[in-house]
């Protein structure tokens, strides 16, 4: 927070907008009470109240079936996405008391905050003027530049370029060159928003006195940042250059592993089987690696079982391409299939609601999709059967 | 003296433009099943104990491309070890395992599924570096067209003579049962084919190909065991130029001449003019034949348009096989050459055997514009 004098974003300022940022898919069936005690200067208590849809905030702690505890700075930077929620929770700057499954979902509740714009001013941008002086740009010239900003925020300004050396005055002082402009077009074109010759040639921009001086003026000082200071900060000499590596691929799924996955489509799993040591391999592939001799030997399992090894993952990495992640937390398990043995096991997940029942040995079943394409997204998930 | 290393045995499955009906796995089962098949060597103590693979992250979608192929190179459970740069290394990499004592017996399997991207020329184009060379365009295809130019301005070689390199590959393509898809071409179709980077033409440029290729390696005294017909690896030489083609000149040959002289001193031979009976060079694009041909030493320098036109590679038996320029993976065209000559010291070429032939080069390029060479000079045992 560069603004000392009043942080932009403040705990109040979450909380009280989350009513307006409700997402209502994310909520949707969502009955519970989640409570929050942040702490330190700037916190307070606050109690948000899903009720099947609709959502209440407020003050105060109101019969929560989960809690957390958080420093208010802390709570701030998970809000903004500096602190990943999750590393909070593990290094102890977060704590939750309660039921503990609810917060995976609470982090669907919400669209994104966005801090309150800062309110730029045509008087912090002249105010700012002298601390922006780029030496380089204002080199050789020796000029008064008039500024005549009308509108409610307007005002009169002269810079005075001497050699290198820039004073920026209010009123006008025996300029050589005067700029007339509203002053939301000033602003506009001091954060780059319009373009200063298209202002110029549209009219939004008059020019009385000697034009030729306006050319070099672009170049007197280094870009004008609003006061909240949230722009990214890049050195002058790194560029970071953004780039998604895109190669579109088709893969071939080989006659070994077409047939597992034709057979999903029948609701089959298959294993296939090694002639030599009769292990079964899950997905089927065409050797043993074992015995090194192709595994040409077809079984059908499961498709019941029970869980071998359960595995909550809390992030999930986004697709290359799409940038789109999978929903987080997950049960991401082996399951040993009926008719598998020792670590003969299919990888899949737990259906999200199991979550709490996750545990080796737990009996489950394949849900599967209704449109089966012959993928292993085929199985939706595996569920508990109670 | 370090004992000597043979190869014992050499499979193939066949090259394709599109292998869509297998997966990498399967083209790598073909060739370690035929291995085993000749040799009947196996994965116990006795048999082969580090496996060698060949295979590119990019091509084929895979962080660590040559986990996900132990299954079929027996690595489970044992040594593996990838060949990233051009295949023709995983000689060299075998050839010291060997030597130093460690291991006996090293099996190769490489596989490259060029068809699997959209575009072979988009994943060379990540070759480059995404400020300067990506921006402008290069992928291998365009930085052959600009060395093709600088060879074409100091050896005088012309449109006709290209086609002739191309029309000579067709027809000794269409004998060698790895190339089921090959075509023999006339000099008019090959002169009117599309111009790509000039002066290449799509016909002057592999075409895209699916396949694997490995071979069994063994140490001296243990060849007995698995051939009769063992081929001894004399020498290996390689070198690498700048990766920034600016810094080159692209007509120098300068890592060739390099590679070969130290793979020569190796294998002991003075006049590479007249030492080959088998001569498999990586003609990716035609131009590259007679400049490879230059480099090697093999022909004088500047003197490939004539060599080209007086017939020379028939007299030096080049690239009998149909050479990469019939089709050969981009990872896998020097350690095809060296199956190939390997093929004919062994006497099993069938239709395409030159009579006696006792000892062969082969030689492997990778990178943009011949980066990087590799040689390997074999020999009858």
């Amino acid at each position: 927070m560069d603004n000392k004098d009043k942080p932009l974003v403040t705990v109040a300022d979450i909380f009280g907008t989350m009513e307006s940022r409700v997402n209502p898919e994310g909520v949707q069936g969502v009955t519970a009470n989640y409570g929050y005690i942040i702490t330190g200067e700037g916190g307070g208590e606050w109690t948000v109240s899903v009720n099947n849809g609709d959502v209440e905030v407020k003050n105060g702690i109101h019969k929560p079936q989960v809690t957390t505890t958080c420093a208010a700075e802390d709570w701030i930077a998970i809000t903004l996405g500096k602190l990943d929620g999750m590393s909070a929770f593990t290094s102890g700057k977060l704590k939750v008391e309660g039921d503990l499954g609810l917060l995976g979902k609470a982090a669907k509740f919400f669209h994104k905050y966005t801090p309150p714009v800062p309110e730029v001013t045509v008087a912090d941008i002249f105010g700012t003027m002298e601390s922006r002086v780029n030496p380089d740009g204002v080199k050789g010239i020796t000029a008064n530049y008039g500024y005549v900003i009308t509108g409610d925020g307007g005002g009169e300004w002269t810079v005075c370029v001497a050699d290198g050396t820039v004073k920026v005055k209010e009123g006008l002082h025996d300029p050589k060159v005067t700029t007339t402009c509203q002053d939301e077009d000033w602003i506009a074109i001091t954060l780059g928003k319009l373009d200063g010759m298209t202002a110029f040639s549209s009219g939004k921009l008059k020019v009385d006195g000697d034009l030729g001086l306006l050319g070099p003026a672009t170049k007197f000082f280094k870009k004008y940042v609003p006061a909240s200071g949230m722009e990214e900060e890049v050195g002058e000499e790194l560029i970071v250059l953004k780039q998604i590596l895109s190669l579109p691929q088709k893969f071939s799924t080989g006659k070994v592993m077409g047939k597992f996955l034709n057979a999903l489509k029948d609701k089959k799993i298959l294993a296939n089987k090694c002639p030599k040591c009769g292990r079964l391999q899950l997905p089927p592939r065409e050797v043993c690696a074992i015995c090194v001799v192709r595994a040409d030997q077809w079984v059908e399992v499961g498709p019941e079982g029970s869980i071998a090894t359960p595995d909550i993952a809390y992030y999930a990495s986004p697709d290359p391409l799409t940038g789109e992640s999978r929903e987080t937390p997950y049960c991401s398990a082996h399951f040993l299939l009926d008719g598998c043995k020792d670590h003969e096991t299919l990888w899949h997940e737990l259906k999200d609601e199991d979550l709490p029942k996750a545990k080796k040995g737990v009996r489950v079943r394949p849900v599967w999709n209704e449109e089966r394409i012959g993928a292993i997204t085929d199985i939706k998930y595996f569920e508990v059967i109670d | 003296m370090a004992r000597k290393v043979g190869i014992c045995a050499i499979a193939q499955t066949t090259y394709e433009k599109n292998k869509w009906g297998a997966r990498f796995q399967e083209m790598a089962l073909e060739v370690l099943e035929s291995i085993q098949q000749q040799t009947g060597v196996d994965f116990s103590e006795t048999g082969i104990t580090m496996s060698i693979s060949v295979s590119d992250d990019v091509f084929d979608a895979r962080t660590i491309s040559d986990n996900a192929m132990t299954d079929v190179l027996g690595a489970h459970l044992g040594c593996e070890e990838k060949i990233a740069q051009e295949g023709i290394q995983a000689l060299y990499y075998g050839l010291a395992a060997i030597q130093s004592g460690h291991e006996d017996v090293v099996l190769i399997v490489g596989h490259c599924k060029e068809s699997q991207g959209k575009s072979r020329n988009m994943v060379t184009h990540l070759a480059f570096d995404p400020f300067f060379t990506r921006p402008v365009g290069l992928d291998f295809c365009a930085a052959a067209g600009l060395q093709a130019q600088a060879y074409a301005m100091k050896s005088g070689i012309g449109d006709e003579e290209l086609a002739r390199i191309v029309v000579r590959s067709s027809e000794n393509a269409v004998k060698n049962p790895m190339l089921p898809e090959a075509k023999k071409l006339t000099m008019k179709e090959v002169m009117a084919s599309p111009m790509i980077a000039d002066p290449i033409r799509a016909l002057h440029a592999y075409p895209v190909s699916d396949g694997a290729v490995g071979m069994l390696l063994v140490a001296e005294d243990r060849v007995k065991e698995f051939t009769d017909t063992p081929v001894w690896i004399k020498g290996v030489g390689n070198c690498m130029d700048s990766f920034f083609m600016g810094d080159r000149n692209l007509a120098s040959n300068f890592a060739l001449k390099k590679a070969a002289q130290i793979a020569y001193k190796r294998a002991g031979i003075d006049n590479p003019g007249k030492a080959f009976d088998i001569i498999e060079v990586s003609d990716q694009y035609a131009y590259q034949q007679p400049m490879w041909m230059e480099g090697l030493g093999i022909i004088d320098d500047g003197k490939g348009n004539e060599w080209i036109k007086k017939d020379g590679p028939q007299k030096n038996n080049v690239n009998i096989s149909g050479g990469t320029l019939a089709g050969s993976p981009l990872l896998l065209g020097g350690l095809v050459r060296a199956a190939e000559a390997a093929i004919q010291l062994k006497g099993e070429a069938g239709d395409r055997q030159v009579a006696n032939a006792k000892t062969a080069l082969a030689h492997g390029v990778m990178g943009p514009a011949g980066q990087f060479h590799s040689i390997a000079v074999l020999e009858r045992g």
